[in-house]
């Protein structure tokens, strides 16, 4: 209870420190990364790790882990994170064709068409920030296209409204349709004039129309009729707009590259599919291009066929392009969701990552005029950051979160897999993965090997190529939670049914790397006591719980070898007895359920006499009989509990139910009255719940004060009578050996026994403290005759039964110290018994002290015993010995998520432990 | 068409002669005090029970206590709730069609359009509507002038409350068109006209100095020829364009997503009509509320109150009621009805009610039936309310008008009474009908279809549904990867 309370401080200090989301929605905020690509022309290309102030929307700092953080910005801390420049993607199908039939204008605006709020987190979610729109590639001069932003504010979206005059050489844009001039309103003065046909037709012809329009258009104020689309043709030109051109054929690149020297403008070109034969020619008028990948992931391409003259390109024509300033985009098929995928196939004609990644951010931010402002990451430019959970153009790599102007514009939804990579991934003695990944999904081990599924959403600890990856390490016997109380504990008590969330002592021992503790009372009771295999984090009870009965302690070291079958054996054969009853029971109900699946008719069984639990009416008032009223304080309790009893005095006997608070499991209070003071417990129908123990004193009429005690706590109570008057109980329990329809009636549950009816069933082993080789063959003859699973615990001297321990496979957890002075000199056990091949295991015995474990298993090393030995007492071996092998101590499919990542092997003394993953959920320094 | 285009002058003649009010011409009573009713004033306090004189088809008193002239009618209206007619700010129905296909057509009059005998006008007026704006429908560039009319009278000129009140524009795509095109044709028209008055100024100032050689350039002459432009020197294509721009017109804007709203207020401030200008809504258009507040302009809202999303990533149902987000935010919005009508939603009090239900006050709620719109139409010193000055428009409701078991009683216009339920053949027989039905199961040789031709609003279907199918609705949501 009392560090129940501690963990809830603690978690709601780490909730503190953590940063709120909100303060990153505020566009002011440090970015805390593992790796920073700037995209930049110069500085530093990478930094690893990184990071970005972000202040107002706009980037005040990129640099690297040695960079001044301002204290008043929150931090945001991702070191699993790569952050780029939002993609900026110079070609897009979010606008046009217009539908307009005029082959040559400037009238149509790309930016008319852009949707300011419209939703586009999916195209968000591929990294693309930034997009070229382009009024269409259907004629000749199709308009003026625009640049946009895909997310922020509506009034901040559009980046350049004009951004061009776009122009489609080449077959796409031949033949225009012929325009009809309407005269309206019609009048007898003017004639319907036949329709007027439009250049161009020929890739001769298309130069002498735009020469034609643009001058015409320039002269447009000279002429009594006004034609839009030439007028405001002559006004883009005057001012100068970039020129645009978007084709693939080498013969339209050539009259393209001559168009642009010859008219002196600015200008790119786009497409370039057979770019590769002009290629000196374009770098030698110096003008850059967007090449478009033909790249569709969501289909199977289109047929070309075989006509020869069918544009054909081929990726592999991008290495002899090297020396463009180049930019790469997607053709205008593929979904702009896979644009950074698109760029990633140009890896295959060589293009370096560093070059790919400018390809698609700074270089074309440049050529669309809007480089002041995104495209890169460095000083003054707006926050426009994507963040990846790998590398930019790894295959596996997802988006998780898009800031737009230093805003949260998309993030995935978050899901719960975590994929950790190392240089080495520990599998068991002698087998290891070189630079293996581990999917961890939803707490557990999905899957291991080099390459994993990359589910997306996932977050993904890449821990370098030195890393050394182990499964979480095992306390074999240790005394977490126990909180000092010294007391034994009965069999019965369940110690997993006390825990609550870990707190400060369980986090300290979860950081060292024990991640599993197998926790028993201090002294064990002569009936034997509880294990419980409990985990050093976690939120929940249900989480903590590996298994709440792992196991029996028994302290048989200072038994005679003679008298521990005689200690031992009484509880095997009532164990034996209860689990028959049980065996009995199953075999009865399958059974039973076989006839009544034939359709027998099953004979109701007699009815069997019911335990009376009723009373007759007393008419004598008697000082407990009624309904008492009284609280519970303190002890445990952080605060005192009303409650609300009603008790029934029968001779001396009391019995009673708890009324409130209401008591969801069947229960009954038993107690003894013997004059002015009583004592008896509370019985819960409940397994593992332990029953409270009562003493009490009747200090005056129809008042009582007393204590109530559980598992070592203690509190007070006092009640009042309320209401002297008889309450009859319904029996909360009806036994009977068959029910209406012939159903067998399970045994009643014995707490006590049920721990030594796991050991009969081989699902749990008994830990017996035994020293001298004798007391060890008396346990070992035993468990072979009983056929139960022992672990000897201590077991100093249990190097004379090496061999037969060896055999039998029974595991041994060594002596907490691990060397002991003998007449021969210091001996190792631990070393001894695993060079013999006797299963090791590594025990605290003590609480927090489970946090040097490592340590001790560091000196064991030092001392003789070898490293993977060593690791497999603290994970695999001790795992097996409790019969949980298949839920920890292993790295494989299925197995808990409990891992430790080391800079190097954990048994090195320069290694350190970096992280520490428990359940899946890594646990915070 | 043509037909429309050749009565365009008539139609113009027509305009300029004074439309004669309906209670000075007609026979009935030119006093009338309806007396005994609750009164919903919509501009004052609802008053429990009182007394509405209307003398020569206006209101000349209101209130619990009046003296009520010997030779008036008094009516005795107890019982009844009486309540402004109600203002459709928004309709295309009484038009033969909704849109012409010529996109940009400034010079077009609906008066030419306007079908008197249209069944819309009967069932406006059981609906208790008095005052119709007609004006073009969404599927356009630039329309032509509208005008705000009766649901009663036999001529257009009869009808007729206030002709020439705005012209009709889009920013939404018409048909066939895409935004660039729409923005480039709209852009197109405005540079036109000042091309053309350019134009028209050196022409004037040229003819101005006779036979005198020019002595100026052309801009100069263009500039000393501005004053000598009058209003008749333009051509029909120019003229609504410049009355617009000049501020004689008003500019109803259809902005059918949010996307079109800051382009719409953008083109209204850069020809300087934003004054003149209300929105027509679509139904995602609210999102564009911050730039529609800074506007000031007001607003007449989709007739779906509703609007309807899913959240693109996590598939989860978005759904927000239009009205509260404008009265949130200060912004005067009047309801349209919706134009099939079989819905609920063809009610302007229905319309009203669902507003009150989704947590807009009472008051707002009636006055986007009635004043409000009335003011959008430059009517607000004439219509909207019962308040002395107003015109006589007013129902009697049987029970509070946000009730929907309310009927309308009577409708008066001007002081005529228009509309008396108990004398309404068409409902009677509709009501009858329904009545049968549901004590006789149709049977398939019997099908009650066919007892309708005459007694249902089924022949509307002659007339207005072609109407329906010209009307646009608003494009739907993009996908956001574009276009295949």
């Amino acid at each position: 209870m009392k560090h129940a309370i501690v963990a809830f401080v603690f978690a709601l200090c780490a909730l503190m420190l953590s940063p709120a989301p909100a303060a990153a929605q505020g566009g002011s905020f440090i970015l805390r990364v593992g790796r920073v690509y700037t995209a930049a022309p110069t500085g530093a290309a990478v930094f690893e790790p990184g990071v970005v102030i972000v202040r107002d929307g706009r980037i005040a700092s990129v640099g690297g882990s040695g960079h001044a953080l301002p204290p008043d910005l929150a931090i945001i801390d991702m070191p699993d994170a790569t952050v780029i420049p939002g993609l900026v993607a110079a070609t897009s199908n979010l606008a046009g064709p217009h539908p307009g039939e005029e082959s040559i204008s400037g009238a149509y605006h790309a930016a008319d068409e852009f949707d300011l709020f419209a939703d586009y987190r999916p195209i968000l979610a591929g990294g693309v920030t930034t997009v070229h729109l382009s009024p269409g590639d259907h004629r000749l001069l199709t308009g003026q296209g625009a640049v946009v932003r895909l997310g922020g504010r509506a009034d901040a979206r559009i980046l350049q409204p004009t951004a061009d005059l776009t122009i489609n050489l080449g077959e796409s844009s031949f033949n225009p349709p012929r325009i009809v001039d309407l005269l309206i309103p019609p009048s007898p003065d003017g004639m319907i004039k036949p329709s007027r046909p439009q250049r161009s037709a020929s890739r001769l012809g298309q130069f002498i129309a735009l020469k034609e329009a643009i001058e015409s258009g320039l002269k447009s104020d000279e002429r009594d009729d006004l034609d839009v689309h030439l007028a405001s043709l002559g006004r883009a030109w005057q001012e100068h707009r970039p020129i645009r051109i978007q084709t693939h054929r080498a013969a339209d690149l050539e009259g393209a590259i001559e168009y642009l020297t010859t008219t002196q403008r600015p200008g790119y070109l786009v497409g370039g599919w057979e770019a590769a034969p002009v290629v000196d020619m374009i770098a030698a008028a110096n003008i850059p291009l967007v090449y478009t990948i033909d790249a569709d992931f969501r289909r199977p391409g289109s047929d070309r066929g075989a006509d020869p003259s069918t544009l054909d390109p081929n990726l592999a024509d991008l290495a002899r392009l090297g020396d463009l300033r180049l930019a790469l985009a997607a053709s205008s098929r593929a979904s702009l969701e896979d644009f950074r995928l698109t760029a990633a196939l140009a890896q295959r004609a060589g293009m370096d990552e560093q070059r790919v990644l400018a390809a698609i951010t700074r270089i074309p931010a440049e050529l669309l005029g809007v480089a002041d402002r995104v495209g890169s990451l460095e000083e003054g430019k707006d926050a426009d950051l994507v963040i990846l959970s790998g590398r930019p153009l790894e295959t596996s790599s997802h988006v998780n979160r898009v800031y737009i102007r230093g805003r949260l514009a998309y993030q995935r939804p978050a899901a719960d897999a975590t994929i950790v990579r190392a240089g080495t991934v520990w599998l068991g003695p002698d087998q290891s993965l070189r630079d293996g990944s581990i999917l961890v999904e939803s707490g557990r081990i999905t899957a291991v090997g080099s390459r994993v599924p990359h589910p997306p959403g996932a977050r993904v600890i890449d821990a370098g190529e030195s890393a050394f990856v182990t499964p979480g390490f095992i306390d074999a016997l240790g005394h977490l939670g126990f909180d000092g109380d010294r007391s034994q504990l009965p069999a019965e008590i369940s110690i997993a049914s006390t825990l609550g969330p870990s707190g400060v002592v369980e986090h300290r021992v979860a950081r060292s790397g024990v991640t599993t503790v197998f926790t028993a009372p201090y002294s064990a009771a002569g009936t034997g006591s509880q294990i419980a295999a409990i985990k050093t984090a976690g939120p929940d009870r249900a989480s903590r719980i590996v298994s709440p009965t792992a196991g029996v302690v028994f302290d048989l070291s200072g038994v005679d070898h003679a008298s521990i079958e005689g200690r031992l054996r009484p509880r095997l054969e009532a164990g034996k007895r209860y689990l028959d009853s049980w065996t009995k029971y199953y075999k009865d109900l399958e059974e039973w359920e076989k006839k009544r699946a034939a359709g027998e008719a099953t004979t109701p069984a007699a009815p069997a006499p019911r335990p009376s639990e009723s009373q007759q009416e007393q008419a004598a008032v008697d000082p407990i009989t009624g309904t008492w009223s009284g609280r519970v304080s303190g002890g445990p309790m952080p605060q005192a509990q009303e409650g609300k009893v009603v008790l029934q005095l029968n001779g001396t006997a009391i019995e009673g139910r708890v009324v409130e608070p209401p008591v969801p499991v069947g229960h009954r209070i038993v107690a003894t009255l013997t004059g002015k003071t009583f004592s008896g417990r509370i019985e819960v129908d409940q397994a593992g719940f332990p029953s409270p123990t009562l003493e009490g004193t009747l200090v005056e009429d129809d008042r009582m004060t007393g204590t109530i005690s559980v598992m070592g706590f203690a509190a007070n109570f006092e009640a009042r009578r309320t209401d002297k008057s008889a309450v009859e109980f319904r029996p909360t329990v009806r036994r009977a050996t068959a029910g209406k329809d012939g159903r067998p009636v399970a045994p009643k549950i014995d707490e006590s026994l049920e721990p030594i009816r796991a050991i009969l069933e081989g699902k749990a082993p008994a830990l017996i403290d035994v020293r001298t080789p004798a007391q060890i063959k008396a346990v070992l003859d035993l468990a072979e005759q009983w056929k139960i699973a022992v672990i000897l615990l201590n077991a100093t001297e249990a190097s004379h039964h090496a061999a037969r321990l060896s055999d039998k496979g029974v595991g041994v957890i060594a002596a907490p110290s691990v060397l002991r002075d003998t007449r021969t000199g210091p001996y190792h056990q631990a070393d001894d018994l695993s060079r013999r091949g006797v299963p090791i295991a590594f025990q605290s015995d003590g609480e927090d002290a489970a946090r040097t474990l490592p340590t001790v298993a560091l000196f064991a090393v030092n001392q003789g015993l070898s490293p993977d030995a060593a690791l497999a007492a603290l994970t695999i071996d001790a795992a097996t010995m409790y019969k949980l092998h298949e839920r920890i101590g292993a790295i494989a499919p299925g197995r808990d998520a409990d891992l430790l990542i080391f800079s190097g092997h954990p048994m090195d003394a320069e290694s350190t432990l970096l992280r520490v993953i428990v359940g899946g959920r890594e646990v915070p320094p | 068409m043509r037909h429309m285009l050749a009565s365009c002058v008539i139609g113009c003649v027509g305009l300029l002669a004074p439309s004669t009010p309906l209670a000075a011409q007609a026979g009935p009573p030119t006093k009338v005090a309806l007396t005994g009713a609750r009164i919903i004033t919509v501009s004052g306090a609802d008053i429990e029970s009182g007394t509405v004189l209307i003398e020569h088809g206006i209101i000349t008193a209101v209130g619990p206590d009046i003296d009520i002239p010997f030779d008036a009618t008094e009516i005795d209206v107890s019982g009844k709730v009486l309540f402004p007619g109600m203002i459709d700010p928004h309709s295309a129905r009484g038009l033969d069609v909704p849109n012409e296909n010529l996109p940009v057509a400034p010079f077009l009059d609906v008066y030419d359009a306007l079908d008197p005998s249209r069944l819309f006008f009967e069932d406006a007026l059981r609906d208790g509507i008095t005052t119709v704006h007609v004006i073009q429908a969404n599927n356009l560039v630039i329309g032509g002038l509208s005008r705000a009319v009766r649901p009663i009278g036999l001529t257009v000129d009869e009808m007729t409350i206030q002709p020439r009140i705005g012209l009709k524009l889009a920013t939404t795509p018409r048909s066939g068109y895409d935004r660039m095109r729409q923005m480039a044709s709209l852009r197109e028209a405005f540079d036109e006209l000042a091309h053309y008055e350019e134009r028209l100024a050196e022409r004037k100032y040229e003819e101005s100095l006779k036979d005198k050689p020019v002595d100026v350039g052309p801009a100069e002459a263009r500039e000393r020829g501005k004053a000598l432009v009058k209003d008749e020197d333009y051509d029909d294509r120019h003229l609504n364009l410049m009355r617009l721009r000049r501020g004689d017109l008003a500019a109803w804007i259809y902005a059918g997503r949010a996307t079109d709203v800051g382009r719409a207020i953008a083109l209204a401030e850069e020809q300087g009509f934003l004054e003149k200008s209300v929105l027509v809504l679509g139904p995602e258009s609210f999102k564009a509320v911050a730039e529609i507040k800074k506007s000031g302009v007001p607003v007449v809202l989709d007739e779906n109150l509703f609007f309807r999303d899913r959240d693109p990533i996590t598939r989860e149902l978005i759904e927000v009621f239009v009205p509260r987000v404008m009265h949130e935010n200060g912004i005067a919005f009047a309801l349209q009805t919706h134009p099939s009508g079989s819905m609920a939603e063809r009610y302007l009090n229905y319309q009203a009610a669902l507003c009150v239900r989704n947590g807009i006050p009472r008051q707002t709620a009636l006055e986007s039936i009635t004043l409000t719109p009335a003011r959008m139409l430059g009517l607000g010193e004439r219509l909207g309310s019962i308040e002395v000055g107003k015109a006589g428009n007013i129902v009697a409701f049987s029970g509070d008008p946000l009730d929907f078991n309310s009927w309308v009683e009577y409708v008066y216009i001007d002081g005529i009474l228009a509309y008396d339920r108990s004398k309404d053949h068409r409902l009677q027989k509709l009501l009858e009908l329904g009545r049968a039905n549901e004590s006789k199961p149709a049977s398939p040789e019997e099908p009650p279809a066919e007892a309708a031709p005459t007694d249902q609003p089924a022949p509307e279907s002659g007339g207005d549904a072609p109407a329906e199918s010209g009307e646009r609705r608003p494009d739907r949501p993009q996908r956001e990867g574009g276009r295949p």
